[in-house]
């Protein structure tokens, strides 16, 4: 049939004329005639579930109006007492399940499920009520999961697997167990959800409801959905959809001097500066955190005038140019100060990932913003128009920036980042999505431009986590020096975007300008070598050893305690190599004899890495992990360690991280090197283990790398 | 610290150098004039047990600059077993007599009871770690013990309010909210017509919390034993519902306990330190009176 | 279930707990400054106080104890006097403010000590064996490993020694007494044999009597202001006496005219006694120029002799008896106990010197009196002693018969010898007033 074929019908006695293959549903909506339904929704494909949709055309049975199409000349009746008593009974048995009021009844009062049972007068159902036994699931930090109020729509489905296409939801279970799953029916927070919130815009009921909502809405005015339309950036929007998420995107004034958002807190939206100029920087400062309370005693101050404690430096922090934050600039190290202006979005890590905010805002003049959750921005970056001139703003003012801050590329000259310019790419990825492959051929380098990558390499018995990179990191050159295959893999672990530099403009650059090439070899040497030393995973049959994770550290603190007195001398060293301040604690579990303390493990897999905003927390090398001067205090690695290693610490009146470097500056750590009964072992735990575990065998190859630290 | 296998050059050395002192001191001794401090050779022993206590000493203060790297702290430390060992003998050989009189005897005693102090102090060290690490699973800092046992009595309070509704509630919260709002969290309404609870919230207000709070070794609770039975009679009078509460309840009494034990088997382990190290200073100053002194006179 | 990861336990932990001192670890610090601080006030309180008995090494001897708490008495520098040089009265110490050791001019200030031997190769300090902070004994009572330590193997400067080169111990390595040496025999040129006049029942003057040591030994004694009757330090025994101890036995009667004795003299001055006491008997009894001899007084007997014509002068007969009395003097009288030695000019004889020892053993001290629970005879074996070269001095094994170290008598080398020289002692010039010692 051709889409220009009408068809004729009546509906509630008036005669209709539809497009061939509408359904009744939409017929009657194009007609002024709404029939209500709960598990249909506009931007979905109908799949009839909930039945409230029914009507009588007719036939034997009522039709879900949804999936029925519109045939000529069919009767169709939404209104009739029939009709009507199956519609209500439905909803009384659909309340019957229902924990109601439920969260989003108590919070916005805008259930759909128990608006159309207060409509249909049915709200306090006839039927005994069985709650669900499959319970809340709180586990995402976005979306809160209420089973009990689940109806099975399959609304939250379609919207995952089909309008954004994540695939993280589906049915689980059958018949009375029958539920919503994520994944493998884990919990949201433990799945591959990436809290788009697309489930929770589109269901019904409070089962899937925005946490940050409850209680709290986005401050601000909310906007006529035809006035966001009219923006430039929102060219190509879909209205419905701004219909839907009315409540998702406000208009905020500021006037001068206002703070609109502060490093390290932690958010969920993103702005987009409609009028004005904001100032971008980084309050927390850019030192070490030290101890300077006056409370110590006064042999520690004559000793302090005596002996000024070593300030603890690294040489390679000078050369760090710039602070990549979540913005379309970076702020350079000496002075971390850049603006914004109308038409710049920032705070798009916070929103789309849940980051801490990396920098303070401060309106330099009255600004008016756009403040959006994820949804909206999730929009906006699929709209080409807005895409394009995000990618020009970053092209023209922040990838030189980008390019540069990166040490190796810093003496490159103004007219080849010009050339490069125009030539680069802009690529997004989105979280799971495979980069590069280990084993594919080289074509091209990559610099991180936003987002966390997750580089691995395969070896017999699993993956093996060699790094995360986040904003202002590189990946790729290994393989187009070499002019071979990928050694690694590359993921992306949420969104990611990534300038990506073709083979041949990489080699013309390296042809050009000698001194890279031989500053980029130098790095790639020392990458394959800390790569190589690396121990493969291996299943060991401890059940402690494993719960404690020990088998993911390179590196562990151990303190015989046969031997130790509990004196404190490795604590007090490492205050006193560290301006004050400890890192290692002598709390933890224990394993055989030992305690492990509470202290860096240098894991393979680091997790404290993930989500730094600032990029302060990296990996030197394969080993330490040290957290540079600007670190901004959100405490994100503080709770992503699993074992307690990193700490905030005040300073002034903000927090910084610390955490456990390894004393890599000296040949023996100074917690072990300060421990009068030899009780302090700085262990590479497989090999120092290695008859308890088994893996004795191993101990010949895994010599060669640093084993008792 | 342990003496173990690696202190074994350490040993023969002291040996070696013992055994030469005595060596060179029987001669000394059969000659006509009574071996004396102030003779050539009393003044060498004097002087080598004197180096001996001097670099004993300074490891007080090379643990003060625990960073610099000035040879690892657990050589000096072993320098501080074994030279201090040694500088008994010596001084005993220098002064040719035991115990001599006045400042000298003073001297005498002083160093024989640090020195015992310290033996006594090496012998705890080994002793005491290897107890603490067998009876005391659950132990923590020392000094941040008061602090930790606050931690435990406002675990111990969730735990029982938990499982038991809060303690100041008397009456229940509104009886009609069965299949309560989604927001509830911690505290769960009792339902005022079934106080089974009763037992449990009494035995923790006047028994369990007050031992937490200030536990001493002669509370009940304090004997494992004794809080085994008080705990499985309790068992016996509430319903099984609050087993994991008094699970952990008494998971706690156990750690509570372990923290007793840790800080008496602390203060044993360095209550020996406030005899040893403050007479050694004591006995350093009086060591250097007296080498002023008898050069003097 | 309490379920406990290591971070949860890591978090309970305060980071800065390690920056306050708490408990035992602030009583250490605490103690650990008091106490030195307490010894430093303490000494310096005592110092303050002038008191300097802590660093005493010991009480002093009996003799010093007076100047106990006057250490800078002995505890100074003084430069030792020189030999011949008077010993100074009391100079004071050099300018050394640190250095307070005795030396042995702080000695000299009070004490006299005579050098030992001129070839004494290093002469030690006084303090080498007078060694004082040792309580409260005697410091002259050194101990023997002093001695031996010089004796035990001689050397001298110049010249062999005198005494054997190897003297140890009492009465283990001891040389024999130089007077009982085998070969060494008694100098005195007196003849005596004790045997007989210690036999029972000699013939007496008065009968028949029994002598005793004593008779004729006597201590000496010297009679002081104090001690009427104390006996010297060196309790010789006063020379025997010809008058006091022989005479009544052994009179000089030289002829039976003459009731006088003749003198106890050298030849020289008994001729002219007698020759004037029979000048005088001749003048006073002129009937005696013809009078016969006694036939009992004839010499020799039973030996025909013509009869000589009686005298016809007095000095004849003068001449004629003393030519005979002199030949029953010098030959019979004189000589029961004299040596002649030579005839000098006139027929005078020259007898040897007596040369009787006054002290048998110079160079030790014995006093007789500690030892007047002994009969004589324990040690002097004079009942036995038929010769004149007898020495009657007891050997050394006598001696240890109580002076051995096992024996309990003092058997160090002090108890009878002695260091210095006394006998070149002078007197120290007195150093202090007795208001110092207040």
């Amino acid at each position: 049939m051709s889409p220009t074929d009408t068809i004729e019908l009546t509906i509630d006695g008036r005669q209709v004329t539809v497009a061939a293959g509408t359904s009744v549903f939409d017929a009657a909506r194009m007609n002024g005639i709404a029939i209500p339904t709960l598990c249909h929704q506009q931007n979905q494909t109908p799949v009839g579930v909930c039945r409230v949709c029914v009507v009588d055309v007719g036939a034997r049975v009522y039709a879900a109006s949804c999936i029925r199409e519109c045939e000529p000349g069919m009767t169709v009746k939404t209104t009739d007492a029939g009709v009507v008593r199956a519609r209500t009974t439905l909803i009384e048995l659909l309340m019957a399940d229902h924990p109601a009021p439920c969260a989003r009844q108590l919070a916005s009062g805008d259930c759909e499920l128990e608006t159309m049972a207060k409509a249909a007068g049915v709200s306090e159902p006839r039927f005994a009520r069985r709650l669900s036994p499959r319970g809340r699931d709180d586990s995402s930090l976005s979306i809160a999961v209420d089973h009990e109020a689940c109806i099975l729509c399959d609304r939250c489905i379609r919207g995952c697997d089909d309008v954004k296409m994540n695939m993280v939801i589906g049915r689980s279970g059958r018949g009375y167990t029958a539920h919503v799953g994520f994944d493998l029916d884990e919990p949201m927070g433990s799945s591959t959800c990436v809290s788009c919130g697309e489930c929770m815009v589109s269901c019904p009921t409070g089962a899937l409801t925005n946490k940050r909502v409850i209680g709290s809405e986005l401050e601000g005015e909310t906007l006529d959905p035809e006035w966001i339309l009219r923006l430039p950036a929102f060219q190509g929007v879909s209205g419905t959809f701004l219909q839907l998420n009315q409540h998702s995107v406000v208009r905020r004034t500021f006037a001068a001097g206002d703070v609109i958002c502060r490093e390290g807190e932690f958010g969920s939206t993103a702005f987009y500066i409609l009028e004005g100029t904001v100032e971008v920087s980084i309050h927390a400062p850019m030192a070490h955190v030290q101890q300077r309370d006056a409370a110590r005693g006064w042999f520690s101050r004559i000793r302090s005038t005596l002996a000024t404690r070593a300030t603890h430096t690294r040489e390679e922090e000078s050369s760090r140019r710039y602070i990549p934050i979540d913005a379309p600039v970076d702020l350079p190290y000496e002075k971390p100060l850049a603006e914004l202006y109308a038409g710049d979005l920032f705070g798009e890590m916070t929103c789309m990932s849940f980051h801490p905010r990396s920098a303070t805002v401060r309106a330099k003049t009255d600004v008016v913003v756009l403040e959006m959750l994820r949804n909206v921005l999730d929009i906006l970056q699929k709209n080409k128009t807005f895409r394009a001139e995000l990618d020009r703003k970053y092209r023209a003012r922040a990838l030189e920036t980008h390019l540069k801050s990166v040490p190796e590329f810093a003496s490159l000259p103004a007219e080849f980042v010009s050339y490069l310019r125009d030539r680069v790419e802009l690529i997004r990825y989105s979280n799971g999505e495979v980069i590069v492959r280990q084993g594919d051929p080289a074509d091209a380098f990559y610099l991180v431009r936003l987002g966390f990558v997750k580089v691995t390499q395969r070896h017999p018995g699993g993956d093996v986590v060699l790094s995360y990179l986040g904003r202002g990191s590189y990946f790729g050159e290994m393989g187009l020096l070499a002019g071979s295959v990928r050694t690694a893999s590359c993921t992306a672990m949420d969104h990611v975007d990534v300038v990506k530099v073709s083979a041949e403009d990489f080699a013309l650059m390296l042809s050009r300008f000698p001194q890279i090439r031989t500053a980029l070899e130098t790095v790639a040497r020392e990458r394959a070598e800390m790569n190589r030393a690396r121990l493969t995973a291996e299943h060991v049959p401890i059940a402690d050893f494993l719960n404690q994770g020990l088998m993911e550290a390179q590196s562990l603190l151990l303190l015989d305690l046969e031997k130790c007195t509990r004196c404190d001398q490795c604590v007090r060293a490492c205050a006193d190599a560290h301006d004050g301040v400890t890192r290692l604690v002598r709390e933890g579990l224990r394993f055989d004899k030992y305690l492990v303390a509470t202290s860096c493990r240098s894991c393979r897999d680091p997790l404290c890495m993930v989500g730094c905003p600032v990029g302060s927390i990296r990996r030197r090398g394969s080993m330490e992990i040290i957290i540079e001067d600007w670190c901004v205090g959100c405490g994100l690695c503080v709770r992503n360690c699993p074992y307690g290693n990193l700490n905030l610490h005040p300073f002034g009146d903000k927090k910084k991280a610390t955490g456990c470097d390894l004393c890599m500056e000296h040949a023996e750590p100074s917690c072990v090197y300060a421990c009068p009964h030899d009780a302090a072992h700085r262990v590479e735990p497989l090999t120092f283990f290695g008859g308890l575990l088994g893996t004795a065998q191993r101990s010949a190859m895994g010599s060669t790398t640093a084993t008792s630290k | 610290m342990r003496i173990d296998a690696s202190h074994r050059p350490w040993a023969i050395a002291s040996g070696v150098l013992l055994g030469a002192a005595v060596a060179v001191y029987v001669p000394y001794a059969l000659r006509p004039v009574p071996p004396s401090g102030g003779s050539v050779l009393g003044l060498v022993y004097g002087g080598v047990g004197f180096a001996c206590m001097v670099v004993v000493t300074l490891l007080s203060v090379r643990k003060k600059f625990p960073v610099w790297r000035i040879g690892r702290t657990q050589t000096w430390m072993r320098a501080h077993l074994w030279l201090g060992a040694l500088s008994l003998p010596l001084i005993v050989l220098h002064a040719g007599s035991l115990f001599g009189h006045g400042l000298t005897s003073w001297l005498m005693w002083l160093f024989v009871i640090v020195w015992a102090s310290g033996l006594g102090g090496a012998w705890l060290q080994h002793v005491v770690p290897r107890r603490m690490l067998r009876d005391v699973p659950m132990e923590t800092i020392y000094e941040q013990i008061g602090h930790v046992r606050a931690q435990l009595v406002d675990e111990a309070d969730i735990v029982v309010a938990d499982a038991a509704g809060r303690l100041d509630v008397a009456t229940a919260a509104s009886a009609g909210s069965v299949g309560a709002s989604a927001l509830a969290t911690v505290m769960r309404p009792v339902d005022p017509a079934a106080d089974e609870t009763g037992a449990f919230r009494e035995f923790y207000v006047t028994e369990m919390r007050p031992f937490l709070q200030n536990p001493s070794r002669v509370h009940v609770l304090a004997d494992a034993a004794e809080a085994s039975a008080r705990f499985a009679k309790l068992r016996r009078l509430v319903p099984s519902a609050l087993e994991p509460a008094l699970a952990d309840l008494e998971s706690l009494c156990e750690e509570e306990r372990q923290l007793l034990l840790q800080l008496r088997m602390h203060r044993v382990l360095h209550g020996w330190l406030l005899v040893h190290v403050p007479l050694s200073f004591a006995l350093m100053t009086l060591a250097m009176v007296h080498i002023v002194m008898a050069l003097r006179f | 279930m309490r379920i406990r990861t290591a971070k949860q336990r890591a978090q309970r932990i305060d980071l800065y707990y390690f920056t306050r001192a708490y408990g035992l670890r602030r009583w250490r610090r605490g103690l650990s400054i008091a106490l030195p601080v307490a010894v430093i006030l303490w000494i310096g309180g005592v110092a303050a106080a002038g008191n300097r008995k802590p660093y005493s090494a010991g009480p002093v001897s009996r003799a010093h104890a007076f100047a106990e708490p006057r250490c800078e008495m002995c505890h100074r520098t003084v430069a030792a006097p020189q030999p011949g040089q008077p010993v100074p009265a009391r100079a004071d110490s050099a300018n050394r403010l640190f250095r307070q050791h005795t030396t042995d001019g702080a000695c000299l200030t009070c004490h006299e000590a005579p050098a030992h031997a001129a070839n004494q190769t290093t002469p030690p300090t006084c303090a080498t064996c007078h060694r004082d902070h040792q309580g409260r004994v005697e410091l002259s009572k050194t101990d023997d490993r002093f001695c031996v330590a010089c004796h035990g193997e001689l050397h001298t400067t110049h010249g062999e020694p005198r005494v054997a080169k190897a003297i140890d111990a009492f009465p283990s390595r001891h040389p024999e007494f130089a007077a009982v040496r085998p070969g060494a025999a008694d100098p005195g040129r007196i003849k005596f044999n004790h045997a007989v006049h210690l036999k029972d029942g000699l013939r007496g003057p008065s009968g028949p009597e029994t002598l005793m040591c004593a008779t004729c030994h006597r201590p000496e004694i010297v009679r002081t202001v104090t001690h009427p009757k104390r006996l010297p330090a060196t309790a010789l025994m006063a020379p025997v006496s010809y008058r006091q101890q022989c005479a009544r036995c052994h009179p000089l009667f030289f002829d039976e005219r003459i009731a006088e004795q003749a003198p106890h003299d050298v030849p020289e001055k008994v001729r002219p006694f007698v020759r004037q006491a029979l000048a005088a008997y001749i003048q006073r009894n002129p009937t005696a120029l013809a009078a016969a001899d006694d036939v009992r007084r004839r010499v020799p007997l039973n030996f025909p002799r013509p009869v000589e014509p009686p005298a016809r002068t007095p000095q004849e007969w003068v001449t004629r008896r003393v030519a005979f009395d002199e030949r029953i003097l010098w030959n019979k009288t004189c000589a029961e106990c004299h040596e002649r030695a030579s005839t000098a000019d006139a027929g005078l004889p020259i007898y040897e010197k007596s040369n009787i020892t006054r002290q048998w053993m110079p160079r030790a001290a014995f006093d007789h009196a500690p030892h007047s629970m002994v009969t004589c005879e324990s040690c002097h074996a004079a009942r036995g002693s038929a010769k004149t070269s007898d020495v009657l001095l007891p050997k050394q094994a006598v001696c240890a018969t109580c002076h051995a170290p096992s024996k309990g008598a003092e058997s160090r080398c002090f108890e009878c010898h002695r260091y210095h020289d006394w006998t070149q002692a002078r007197p120290v010039a007195a150093a202090y007033t007795l208001r110092e010692f207040k």
